[in-house]
């Protein structure tokens, strides 16, 4: 039985550390060159795979804007390489599954992939942005993980906000 | 700490937009109320579990010789990245006895953060497919 509670507003405690957090997550949400589908399934895949209930519950509006559908997030699973998702997407959720698996492990095929799909810029995003997914949605994990949820869109982080 | 670009800076002044707000961040994090002797501990643990290059000592949260809150804090980092679902309620007690709300307000978002750039680091580095590629092809695919 846990002698304390770790508060789910814990971050807010460091102003200025989530403030940055928040800039530099808005930034690379709504004001980058990679389009805001191939972010989200990334974010999705990394949601799956890291067990954060919350991460996979929501869904940002500017991807569903953009066209990611519940039927195409469905597909975001194990038999994904298998599915009616393009090419773009089987790149993105593999690369994902490197950096969170085994970083050290990129195929040749992998990088021709990713290759085919973004540019060097697009790539340094999408990888700033699968860190943070995964990062601070480990954070989520450690403080007690949430419990499933409903789905929920929600607004696309944006700065300012 | 060093002003000389790391490898990885390299690499992320591909996107200087986003390279100058995480910089921020990072510094917002060293700036906070973590001594920066833990915060370089948990660094170097975190990028050695990814298999990262460390200068310096890597800690070993069992090691008999370190603090209590030293080794509550190592021990978190170190779950943090092998799996976050382990980190039980014991932990977080150790935790919580040992750092304010604000120092946990930086720990948590500088391991999530320490490691986001370890695997940055993996995969834009240490295979440098950015140099390899804008060498071999300096077009731009078109965003979907």
């Amino acid at each position: 039985m846990a002698r304390h509670r770790i508060p789910a507003d814990v971050l807010e405690h460091n102003p200025d550390a989530a403030a940055a957090f928040w800039r530099l997550y808005g930034i690379v949400w709504s004001h980058g060159t990679v389009d805001q589908p191939t972010k989200e399934v990334a974010r999705l895949r990394n949601a799956r795979t890291t067990g954060c209930n919350y991460c996979k519950a929501i869904r940002f509006e500017g991807a569903r804007r953009g066209g990611l559908t519940e039927d195409r997030v469905d597909l975001i699973d194990d038999d994904y390489a298998c599915s009616a998702l393009s090419a773009r997407d089987k790149a993105v959720i593999g690369y994902v599954d490197t950096m969170l698996h085994d970083p050290h492990g990129m195929s040749s095929a992998q990088r021709a992939a990713l290759d085919r799909e973004l540019d060097p810029g697009q790539l340094v995003e999408l990888t700033l942005g699968i860190g943070l997914f995964h990062g601070f949605s480990k954070i989520a994990v450690a403080l007690g993980p949430p419990p499933e949820m409903p789905t929920m869109v929600v607004p696309t982080p944006d700065w300012p906000r | 700490m060093t002003d000389d670009p790391t490898p990885l800076d390299r690499a992320l002044g591909a996107r200087p937009d986003l390279q100058g707000p995480l910089h921020d961040l990072q510094g917002a994090l060293r700036a906070g109320p973590v001594e920066p002797p833990l915060l370089d501990a948990c660094e170097s643990l975190i990028r050695h579990r990814l298999g990262v290059p460390v200068s310096g000592t890597v800690p070993d949260p069992g090691d008999p010789g370190l603090d209590a809150r030293t080794r509550a804090v190592l021990v978190v980092a170190e779950q943090f990245v092998v799996d976050p679902h382990g980190i039980d309620d014991d932990m977080r007690d150790r935790l919580l006895d040992h750092c304010s709300l604000a120092e946990l307000a930086t720990l948590m978002p500088a391991f999530a953060v320490f490691d986001a750039l370890a695997r940055m680091e993996a995969v834009l580095v240490e295979r440098p497919i950015l140099e390899e590629r804008t060498e071999a092809s300096p077009g731009s695919p078109a965003t979907q």
